[in-house]
């Protein structure tokens, strides 16, 4: 009771700084929060685009049925493969006749089937990167009754490095963002401890703990984090109405707006808490 | 009660705020410092209520010692000491009532508990009629009974008063040592620091006169 109604004045009392610190806390929250938001989206993309990533072994012409079934078992038996599936000549030309349904003079030109048999395999999530892929294709490409092996061999590595780089990204702004803000709390925290210089020597005077006279300056702190995180939640769900009229994305609501409020009131936190370490470490004793 | 042993104070280097002072100060007992402006009074009482810890030497009081105590027994103990000022100390922004419920409050006193005892320091004090004026409204003397009214409130066994008549007319200086006084015969300590020799005629008690930082006469405790 006590320690909020002093939380309170200290806010009101250095209104200027108390406004700065949310808005750079608003500012900061608002961009790490459009920051995530594009993360988990391209993250999503990305996810899609992963388990698409196929193997497709292409057979010798004339392998039969027996053959077939052994080199499946052969095949599924390799780490990280998820899944064989067998494409028989006729299948892969009715596949293509389907794709290519627009053009139907191009294969009507052909007299006899000219695509192989084929497996096309699918691996383990876990194995779902450039290294992983390489290694099980080039296992099977060892069979002998396997001609040829492809896969996405080119994208597979940028999309890797993609989600490396990205992940990156946002750690390093969530960083800087957390820095700053952290800073200008501290620093208007400081503005209040010094305003309040009287009242904490009285405290000391008459006995009050260490923990009473730095709790409202923390929860000071706390309060104005909570402001800036709940302004920002705002603003970033306001944009998403808007935007999303025009595209459609994911937008965690629950988790991106209550996750603003605490980081911002952690952040709050550490700055008030660095403010009165620094600043109310009081007297010789 | 309180014992004071052998003790030095040094600030600056070579510059001895106190020199080998000791004095014990039995419970009870009403305790003039006197001296001139800078001979160590201030350092004396700062040293019984534990702002600041000897360079050399003892301060045991109610059973703490210098040596020992720890950082998170200094507030229990100050809860057990009333200290005033010169200046008051008293919060601009606050009213007499508040000025007095902000040491309860902040010392985790239960809510419904911190009226009774604020009006009841407030009318020891003879005050309670400007319980709700601020301190700009009020005269030096009147001021100085908020601050020990906010002194008195926790019950202390003992009362430091630094220069508390300094800052206050004639008429009103005698007016709180009267109340001094007052307080003492109800059985708390007072030790009060002042330069102001003429005071002690009024009220005949101990007197410890440093110079210096040094003490260089005491009378010991008179009846
Ligand atoms: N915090 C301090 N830093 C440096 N010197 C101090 C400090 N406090 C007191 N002194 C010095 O210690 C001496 C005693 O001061 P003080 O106890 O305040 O005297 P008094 O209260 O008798 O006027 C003075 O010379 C003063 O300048
Ligand atoms: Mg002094």
């Amino acid at each position: 009771m006590f320690v909020l109604r002093e939380a309170l004045i200290g806010l009101k009392r250095n209104g200027t700084a108390s406004m700065i610190s949310i808005g750079v806390m608003f500012f900061s929250l608002l961009l790490l929060g459009i920051f995530l938001i594009v993360t988990f989206n391209l993250f999503g993309v990305i996810k899609i685009a992963q388990s698409k990533v196929e193997i497709d072994a292409f057979l010798v012409d004339d392998i039969d049925s027996t053959a077939v079934k052994e080199l499946k078992g052969k095949i599924e038996k390799i780490v990280g493969v998820k899944s064989v599936e067998f494409i028989s000549k006729e299948q892969a030309l009715k596949e293509i006749q389907e794709e290519l349904k627009d053009v139907p003079d191009l294969l009507e030109a052909l007299e006899t089937n000219p695509l192989p048999p084929s497996f096309r395999i699918k691996v383990e999530e876990g194995y779902n990167n450039a290294r992983d892929i390489s290694d099980i294709a080039k296992k099977i490409g060892m069979f002998k009754e396997v001609e040829d092996v492809k896969y996405g061999r080119e994208w597979v590595p940028r999309l890797d490095k993609l989600v490396k780089i990205l992940f990156l990204f946002d750690i390093l702004v969530g960083f800087i963002i957390s820095i700053a803000s952290i800073y200008v709390t501290s620093n208007t925290i400081r503005l209040t401890v010094i305003s309040r210089k009287e009242s904490i020597e009285i405290m000391r005077l008459v006995g009050a703990t260490d923990r009473m006279i730095r709790a409202p300056f923390i929860l000071e702190g706390i309060i104005q984090g909570m402001i800036g995180g709940a302004i920002s939640a705002g603003t970033l769900y306001g944009l998403y109405i808007l935007s999303s009229r025009f595209v459609s994305y994911y937008f965690p609501q629950n988790y991106i707006l209550a996750g603003l409020v605490l980081f911002g009131m952690l952040l709050g936190y550490i700055g008030s808490r660095n403010a009165v370490k620094t600043y109310l470490t009081g007297g010789e004793i | 009660m309180i014992e004071i042993k052998n003790v030095s104070k040094v600030f600056q280097k070579n510059w001895y705020a106190l020199r080998d002072v000791s004095l014990k100060i039995e419970k009870g007992e009403f305790v003039f410092i006197i001296g001139p402006s800078g001979a160590g009074k201030s350092t004396l009482l700062r040293l019984i209520y534990m702002d600041i810890l000897p360079d050399m030497g003892e301060v045991i009081v109610a059973g703490y010692s210098s040596n020992t105590i720890r950082r998170h027994e200094i507030p229990i103990l100050r809860r057990k000491i009333g200290v005033i000022f010169q200046d008051f100390k008293l919060l601009k922004d606050k009213n007499v009532y508040e000025n007095v419920a902000f040491a309860l409050e902040v010392t985790g006193t239960p809510r419904r508990k911190i009226k009774e005892l604020v009006l009841k320091a407030l009318a020891d004090v003879g005050i309670s009629h400007k319980r709700n004026a601020f301190p700009y409204q009020l005269s030096g003397g009147e001021q100085q009974k908020v601050s020990i009214a906010r002194a008195l409130v926790r019950e202390p066994f003992i009362l430091l008063a630094d220069e508390p008549t300094g800052n206050i007319d004639p008429e009103g200086s005698k007016e709180i040592l009267e109340l001094l006084k007052e307080i003492n015969t109800k059985g708390t300590a007072v030790v009060m620091a002042t330069h102001q020799v003429d005071l002690i005629k009024y009220f005949p008690r101990r007197v410890v006169k440093i110079e210096e930082g040094r003490i260089v006469e005491d009378t010991g405790v008179r009846p």
